[in-house]
């Protein structure tokens, strides 16, 4: 099978957005997350020949875009100051849920960066189990765990915040 | 709508939160490279025969190194080495700036380079004079002197998106006058944006150093470049396809790299995870040729526990000699006690000649630490040093067995340490977890004790620091910080040294500062400014950032530093769009 630069591009577009949803959950920080998918997907494109088929293109590099989160996370650990930044509000939201949304990203941000991996994999991606285990590199088994534990962990967070 | 983590809401919810900003998929694939078409993996019969292949090959070369090698020695129990008595003393003076790269020789006399610029001192810190001249707001990787004036900054390159993109080589800066005068170089061979990373680059003094360059695109080929001049000119020593000296279909070359002379050279790069590529421990590379042939070489087995195959790693090279050294550090699962993720035990090769052949490893001192850089540092094959955390251990058999030297004031993270002779030594280090290195210390006795340098820029701390703290008053003040509405809180520990506490000072992360007043004090309103100060950290907004401040829910006009510190005071600021929104006010847990 070939892919050429125009396959590959058809491949990798529609899996931008999700590459770039994984990589912000796990960064926290836009421009960070933006700069890990542009860099994810070249590396994709030059490793490209290890892809046994296009099916497995997401999973694939969803793993790559994780791998790369880590690496920035490994390397930034001494930053001065390192401000986690939310999406832009818009001004015709509702105040309570713009601060629901701040709950809810304050509590995510106190999940172990594996846990909302796993999260947003699963619910926000509507990835299936099989798939969220290959991108963690664990078993299904632990994934369906990790998930479970991780909205455990969630609810009294949010409980905690609402209550605040 | 409140989240509840409904698994039926937390999907949606999840999808507003990382909602991409617009344009992203053509930004993404805009600076994407034209290329020819490629292959897929082969399939599964031929992976089994190249596995073989690849199988057959590791066995003999497994048995020639055990003809030519013992077997890997047992690993020594380095975690079990005492830790360096602690160090009481008060607390040292913090630079304005992060000190991102310092080089000291000895009899007082070092350099240092800050985003604010190069400065040098000839006294031990007590006297320091600016050179400025080169730009160094993309990122330092580090400042090389001697002999005689030389001097040389080689500073990273940012990627930056353009027709054609910017090129990625580090830049070199370079004064042979003592810093009076200085030229910018550029190495040849940058290319476009497939590399993101940094070139290998190996710099052994201010006159020469290698850097491997590739032309971009997806074009295989590297070069190895090498100066003598302080990267005035670059001679081209040699060519290598990246693919066959990896031995993976990986066109993009990165990692660790050395060069002994002009032949012997040892490059180490990293591994791979996920799906679809094989657990990959990292790898070490030798050449013999100057870098025109590189041989995978054989690593003993790093033991039962230790990821081998998501590592960071450094090599090391004596200053006069000796077995090389290659530390690595796998990504382990525990937490420091801010929550932060912390690496596995270190654990360290040697190699007798050249890095063609590794012994080890051996067990460092120490949990791992933080995430971050490995510290190791060598003079010669009777003088090593190891620093994690605050500690530093010496060893006089590289790396056998290793004993406490000394230890740097808490909390005090130490980022680099370097030694030029037996006893002199410096280091560099945070004053808390979470700052960049900010401050400077000096050996004279190998490492046993460390003085404090004063910086160039320190920051006048207006507060003072009991050693037995007896507050006539105390009481607390709230501060959070939110940038576009992503939360900052100060964390535990600020203003707590091993020798004194400060009048600010805080306890926990949930951004309770606790204000503790002397008797003589009493009456004195400290300000943000001071907590600031003790913390070491500027929060002023970027030029032309809208700033709005919040005390107790109203706005606050006039500089934020100012802002007095009264009794449950509930300080936000919030670096926003120009839609600030009135944060909800905290709420005292009872008893504060």
């Amino acid at each position: 099978v070939e892919v050429d630069e125009t396959r590959f591009q058809e491949l990798a577009r529609p899996q931008i957005r999700s590459a770039y949803r994984l990589a912000y959950s796990m960064l926290r920080n836009p421009q960070e997350a933006e700069d890990v998918v542009q860099e994810s997907v070249l590396r994709a494109w030059s490793r490209v020949g290890q892809l046994r088929s296009p099916e497995t293109f997401r999973p694939w590099l969803l793993a790559i875009v994780a791998n790369e989160c880590r690496r920035v996370m490994r390397s930034r650990w001494w930053s001065v100051l390192r401000l986690e930044e939310l999406p832009a509000r818009t001004v015709d939201e509702p105040a309570d849920w713009v601060t629901g949304r701040l709950d809810l990203w304050q509590a995510m941000g106190r999940l172990r960066p594996d846990d909302r991996t796993a999260l947003v994999l699963h619910y926000a991606l509507d990835l299936p189990l099989e798939e969220v285990a290959s991108i963690l590199r664990i078993s299904k088994g632990a994934t369906k765990s990790r998930i479970h534990r991780a909205v455990l962990r969630l609810r009294p967070l949010l409980a905690l915040e609402v209550e605040a | 709508m409140k989240p509840n983590a409904d698994p039926g809401t937390l999907g949606p919810d999840l999808l507003d939160l990382t909602e991409p900003p617009g344009g992203l998929e053509d930004r993404v694939l805009a600076g994407f490279p034209a290329a020819g078409t490629r292959r897929m993996r082969p399939g599964r019969r031929r992976q089994w025969a190249l596995g073989a292949v690849a199988l057959l090959m590791a066995a003999v070369t497994v048995a020639a190194l055990l003809v030519v090698r013992p077997p890997a020695a047992h690993v020594e129990t380095g975690a079990s080495v005492p830790r360096p008595a602690a160090v009481v003393q008060a607390p040292p003076p913090v630079s304005s700036h992060v000190i991102a790269a310092a080089s000291f020789t000895g009899q007082g006399n070092g350099w240092i380079a800050q985003s604010a610029g190069v400065s040098a001192t000839a006294d031990g810190g007590r006297h320091w004079t600016a050179h400025p001249g080169p730009d160094l707001s993309s990122g330092v990787l580090g400042i090389w002197t001697g002999p005689g004036d030389e001097v040389l900054v080689v500073t990273r390159q940012r990627f930056v998106p353009g027709d054609p993109p910017a090129e990625l080589s580090p830049v070199f800066w370079r004064s042979i006058d003592g810093g009076a005068h200085w030229r910018e170089l550029r190495p040849p061979g940058g290319g476009p944006p497939q590399a993101f990373q940094a070139y290998p680059l190996w710099v052994k003094d201010a006159r020469e150093a290698w850097l491997v360059t590739q032309s971009g695109g997806l074009d295989p080929v590297a070069t190895v470049r090498h100066t003598t001049d302080g990267g005035q000119t670059w001679q081209q020593q040699a060519t290598f396809d990246v693919r066959a000296a990896l031995g993976r279909d990986e066109s993009v070359v990165q990692g660790e790299l050395v060069f002994l002379d002009s032949r012997r050279g040892v490059l180490q790069t990293g591994g791979s995870t996920g799906p679809d590529f094989p657990p990959e421990p990292p790898s070490v590379l030798a050449t013999a040729d100057g870098g025109a042939h590189w041989t995978k070489v054989h690593l003993p087995q790093a033991p039962p526990g230790i990821d081998s195959t998501n590592q960071a790693g450094a090599l090391v090279v004596p200053t006069h000699g000796g077995d090389l050294a290659l530390v690595l550090q796998g990504v382990g699962t525990g937490r420091d006690a801010s929550g932060a993720a912390k690496l596995s035990p270190a654990y360290v090769y040697s190699s007798p000649d050249g890095g063609l052949h590794w012994v080890g490893p051996r067990a460092l001192p120490g949990d791992g630490g933080p995430l971050g850089n490995v510290h190791l540092t060598a003079l010669d094959d009777t003088h090593w040093w190891w620093a994690v955390g605050t500690d530093v251990y010496f060893s006089s058999d590289r790396g056998r067995h290793w004993s406490p030297a000394g230890a740097l004031p808490n909390p005090a993270q130490i980022s680099d340490l370097r030694f030029s002779t037996a006893t002199d030594g410096w280091a560099r280090a945070a004053n808390m977890a979470g700052n960049g290195p900010n401050t400077l210390f000096l050996t004279s006795d190998g490492g046993r004790t460390w003085s404090a340098v004063e910086p160039p820029d320190p920051i006048r701390v207006r507060v003072g620091c009991d050693a037995v703290p007896a507050p006539a008053v105390t009481y607390h003040v709230h501060l959070s910080y939110l940038a576009s509405g992503g939360l900052l809180l100060p964390p535990a520990g600020v203003g707590v040294t091993s020798g004194c506490r400060y009048w600010l000072s805080t306890r926990d992360a949930a951004g309770v500062i606790t204000v503790d007043l002397p008797q003589a004090q009493k009456g004195v309103v400290l300000t943000l400014g001071d907590f600031l100060d003790v913390w070491a950290t500027d929060i002023q907004p970027q030029p032309g950032q809208p700033v709005a401040v919040f005390v107790n829910g109203q706005r606050y006009q006039g500089d934020p530093r100012a802002i007095p510190l009264r009794e449950h005071a509930d300080i936000v600021i919030e670096i926003d769009d120009g839609n600030p929104t009135q944060p909800p006010p905290f709420h005292w847990p009872p008893g504060l």
